[in-house]
């Protein structure tokens, strides 16, 4: 199945996707990049017109939203303009679907000051078909004493909802929760992060949705930027969902007490 | 099936005939094992290396006295030093600068094997985050390709799992345009077997576990060809005052 790329940008930080027109097996032939956003229930889908070369397409700042997906498509796979969940076009494509190394998209993140940095992004298609919870650390991307810390937390469901849910920041050692902010499907949502967050054993959790969680650094005007693994990352033996369904859990019970009662 | 799936012998039957090829040729059988991502150390051109890496079996396993190992080698494979973290915390970081280096201003790999006394029946990964400093800004990336790992209840290290193709060459071309832009590409062969490279116009041999960096300036693909399944580099990226390290 296909991959799906996205942007972020905010007042001060803006983006540019790099998008190949080439996997490691094939060149391709028909493909245009479109975009979809949700609105109504529905998937609305746009030909996105960017800047082209021989080898890329380059999806400028002011082409890229928030709330928007951006894919490669063949025209003849796009039958038409609104969808009521992405499965529909996803089966036609798999020119995305790479391996050993998956298709992915420079995304690019840059101030006017001139700093910038950037990752090889991608979101894959059997991440849309889920719920879940991620777990991710948040001091060994951000810096204590940058200028400004953000996480972006990039959702994409599979279904053109706007869904609310949370994101927790728990200290797992002492089992408490720090802060709680709301996110929505669909969305790069932005989380500012105070400072004083930023320490040993504080970790994000969001319960009732998968995503990227996107880590921004700003010191002196230069950018960090990359995302952290999925917890079972660590673990290659058979039983790692297994091990990480304990942890989450674990961490599920010091919500269940402290936060939802 | 699953056994025989995860079997070192299967995976390397797999890469030797292309069917279903194996980024790894790890036994994934195995139980108590640590493995390691390569990952790159430089303390050449001002820059330092800041490492940080959870403490795995204390996140998962709940370990009160875990530890660690961290074994560093040049850009030639040869050993340098080794240093042994106890008492870790659950977030940990390391500085490799050139005083760290013994005044070495060089590049090379490193790889870190963490330690239990405990059977937790699992094969751990560490592809934890490099931050690359240059004049006190910093640029951070995760790991990149599982290399070697270590059995808990023995010293000896295993380098060189990398996966491999044996007649056909692989290619992995950067999903990036370089066009304007000035950079370097570090590449390192996690395979055991010397490899033959290709990027763009230029060929080159890398032993295994041996990096090198490689400067290209306004080109608008790299490609690389090798036998390696994954030979995918590190970018340092640089546009006036400012620098940028990604996974390719």
């Amino acid at each position: 199945m296909m991959n799906f790329f996205f942007g972020l940008n905010n007042s001060y930080i803006s983006c540019k996707l790099t998008i190949p027109k080439f996997n490691n097996n094939s060149k391709y032939t028909n493909y245009n990049v479109y975009s979809a956003k949700p609105k109504n229930n529905e998937w609305i889908l746009n030909k996105v017109d960017c800047d082209q070369n021989e080898n890329f397409y380059f999806i400028e700042n002011s082409l890229i939203k928030n709330d928007s997906i951006y894919f490669l498509a063949d025209e003849k796979e796009i039958e038409k303009t609104s969808y009521m969940n992405i499965n529909e076009f996803a089966k036609k494509n798999n020119f995305t679907n790479t391996l050993p190394s998956a298709f992915r998209a420079n995304l690019k993140i840059y101030s006017s000051s001139g700093g910038f940095s950037s990752y090889q992004s991608e979101y894959p298609y059997s991440m849309t078909t889920k719920t879940g919870n991620i777990l991710s650390p948040i001091d060994i991307l951000l810096n204590k004493y940058a200028d400004k810390n953000l996480i972006f937390f990039r959702n994409i469901y599979y279904l053109p909802n706007e869904d609310e849910s949370n994101i927790f920041f728990v200290n797992i050692k002492t089992k408490k929760i720090l802060k709680v902010k709301k996110i929505r499907n669909n969305y790069s949502n932005e989380l500012q992060i105070d400072n004083n967050l930023i320490e040993k054993n504080v970790y994000i959790f969001s319960d009732f949705a998968l995503g990227i969680p996107l880590y921004i650094s700003i010191k002196n005007n230069h950018i960090s930027f990359e995302h952290t693994h999925p917890p079972h990352h660590y673990i290659l033996s058979e039983n790692k969902f297994n091990i990480v369904g304990k942890l989450k859990e674990q961490i599920k019970e010091v919500i269940n007490e402290s936060y939802k009662k | 099936m699953k056994v025989i799936r995860n079997s070192k012998l299967i995976k390397i039957i797999r890469n030797f005939t292309g069917f279903k090829p194996a980024l790894t040729i790890l036994d994934l059988n195995k139980k108590n094992v640590s493995t390691s991502d390569a990952f790159f150390w430089r303390t050449d051109n001002d820059f330092k290396t800041i490492f940080k890496f959870t403490d795995i079996f204390s996140l998962f396993f709940k370990e009160q006295n875990s530890a660690c190992e961290i074994f560093f080698y040049d850009k030639k494979n040869n050993f340098i030093k080794k240093i042994k973290l106890s008492q870790l915390n659950l977030s940990n970081e390391i500085t490799i600068d050139k005083n760290f280096m013994d005044q070495k201003e060089d590049y090379g790999t490193f790889y870190i094997f963490h330690y239990s006394k405990n059977d937790h029946k699992s094969i751990i990964r560490n592809s934890c985050y490099t931050g690359f400093s240059h004049k006190d800004n910093i640029s951070y990336v995760h790991g990149n390709t599982i290399t070697a790992y270590k059995n808990l209840n023995n010293d000896k290290l295993n380098f060189g799992i990398g996966g491999r193709t044996f007649f056909k060459n692989n290619i992995y071309q950067i999903q990036n345009s370089f066009k304007n832009k000035n950079v370097e590409l570090m590449l390192m062969n996690p395979t055991k077997k010397k490899l033959k490279i290709l990027v763009n116009d230029e060929n080159f041999t890398l032993d295994s576990c041996c990096s090198i960096i490689k400067k290209f300036n306004n080109v608008d693909i790299i490609k690389i060809l090798s036998k390696c399944y994954l030979l995918r580099p590190i970018i340092f990226s640089y546009d006036k005052n400012y620098f940028d390290v990604y996974h390719g």
